[in-house]
């Protein structure tokens, strides 16, 4: 990523004339800019740099500007990004269809270069002001991620986090996602979500959470700003009444130091090295609904050998048939405390099963994550 | 056709001004003679296209006159006829030779 704070424009015109003039406008009114002289090619840079508004001419040979936003809006990366259309005077259609098509205004050629830059500072001021900058951030952060947050880390993959694994998914796409971050040489993040309901296309969130959390939770963040940054970002993104519930664990080694956030998730289990295991009970908001929202926090001291689990729903759902809650919650904690004497990367198969011996009739996805200190 | 005016009310420096007519000047000239072998094809839409383009950038850049000769054939070839399309382009070609010859007497950057 630059660190140009300026706010970029893409132009689109085949008319290099009128490309080289809105180019020295918008520059010299200190604007990044970036021109395409076609379609296909605009796309790319658009896909690419994420301007922070577009101006579209409409006619141009082979990829027109309608097809052009068409193909903008339906991307992902680049829904958001206001699009200006540049139209000439008389074209009261490609107008009406400019604006139908998702435009958020258009442009009369022949222009004049002040009424160009009154309208680009307008919308991008408008864009700032319904958030749509926030949005494309988030955007942004889903294009980016798609390819690489469909893997999930592994112990192999990160052997000084000390955690082992255990993941099944229904589906390709499962509705449990976890990561582990390397926030710094001793310290580690550990987080584990569960997004509510199958039926939504779950992956390019997933792949936004994961991306998030990388933003979010460099070692000036407290835990509970992490998750509340996240949240918020979440909040925009997410599809109307959809959530995930989240319990994050961010252990520093150095410090021997554990802080545990839930946000709506099943609580995490404590197994000390000696002693009982412990239930770690905390209210908290799910994650991706409200912004201004509560998450369970608790801190504590560790020693080495000590171990932590978390997991996802799918465990508990498989024992809710014949137990209450703080009944399946018990299971769970002694499952835990039962395979102190198995290494950490086994320990979480061997729990999920002695939960669910018949894992291969589950009905919802499980994961379930052990770290030991 | 005072540059320095021009300039002025498009927002821009001489030398801004000055560098986009040189490209002016260019595309207008090649899209000229693109006009002349679609004329020779018989070939309205390309001469309309071709037309829309050159009208579009002279108004731009505020060439009036010659935006309206440009508008002239482009609406004549929308409407199938290239007459005298033949008699637009030359005119188009002197107008193009004018500004260059105004072009010429700044200062090359």
């Amino acid at each position: 990523m630059d660190t140009d704070n300026r706010l970029s424009i893409l132009i689109v015109d085949d008319n290099p004339v009128n490309l080289k003039l809105l180019e020295t406008i918008l520059t010299k009114d200190g604007y990044r800019v970036f021109s395409a002289a076609d379609g296909p090619s605009a796309r790319k840079l658009a896909a690419h740099e994420r301007p922070d508004l577009i101006l579209l001419d409409i006619r141009m040979p082979e990829e027109d500007g309608f097809e052009v936003i068409k193909l903008l809006k339906k991307n992902a990366g680049t829904m958001a990004i206001p699009v200006i259309f540049l139209t000439g005077v008389s074209e009261i259609d490609a107008k009406l269809s400019g604006f139908e098509l998702g435009a958020v205004d258009y442009i009369t050629k022949p222009f004049h270069p002040r009424e160009v830059l009154a309208r680009v500072r307008l919308h991008l001021k408008l864009s700032i002001a319904t958030n749509s900058m926030i949005a494309s951030q988030a955007e942004k952060l889903k294009q980016i991620t798609e390819a690489q947050a469909a893997l999930l880390t592994t112990p192999a993959m990160q052997p000084e986090a000390r955690f082992g694994v255990y993941y099944h998914a229904l589906q390709e796409a499962g509705g449990d996602f976890y990561d582990v971050l390397a926030i710094s040489q001793s310290i580690f993040g550990y987080f584990l979500a569960d997004f509510s309901g199958h039926d939504i296309k779950t992956s390019y969130l997933t792949a936004s959470v994961k991306a998030l959390l990388k933003q979010n939770t460099s070692p000036v963040y407290q835990p509970l700003e992490s998750m509340k940054m996240i949240n918020d970002v979440l909040a925009e993104i997410m599809p109307e009444g959809k959530y995930l519930t989240a319990c994050y664990a961010r252990l520093n080694r150095k410090a021997k130091q554990m802080i545990l956030i839930n946000a709506g998730h099943p609580p995490m289990i404590y197994v000390p090295k000696q002693g009982q295991a412990e239930i770690m009970e905390m209210e908290g908001d799910v994650l991706g609904i409200f912004k201004d929202v509560y998450f369970g926090q608790r801190q504590m001291e560790v020693a080495a050998g000590d171990r932590f689990f978390l997991y996802s729903d799918g465990l508990i759902e498989s024992l809710a048939e014949k137990n209450v809650w703080t009944q399946n919650l018990e299971i769970i904690r002694r499952a835990c405390e039962s395979v102190r004497d198995l290494p950490i990367e086994t320990a979480p198969g061997e729990i999920a099963q002695i939960l669910r011996p018949g894992a291969f009739q589950a009905e919802d996805d499980v994961v379930v994550m052990g770290v030991e200190i | 056709m005072h540059f320095q005016e021009l300039a002025h009310s498009l927002g821009l420096e001489l030398d801004e001004f000055t560098a986009l007519v040189a490209l002016f000047l260019e595309t207008s000239r090649a899209d000229l003679d693109r006009l002349v072998t679609a004329l020779e094809n018989a070939d309205a839409d390309r001469v309309k296209e071709l037309a829309h383009s050159i009208k579009g950038s002279a108004g731009n850049l505020g060439f009036s006159d010659l935006a309206n000769e440009a508008r002239q054939l482009e609406m004549n070839a929308r409407n199938s006829n290239l007459s005298n399309a033949m008699g637009l382009i030359q005119i188009l070609s002197e107008k193009l030779d004018l500004i260059d010859q105004v072009l010429s007497t700044y200062p090359i950057l």
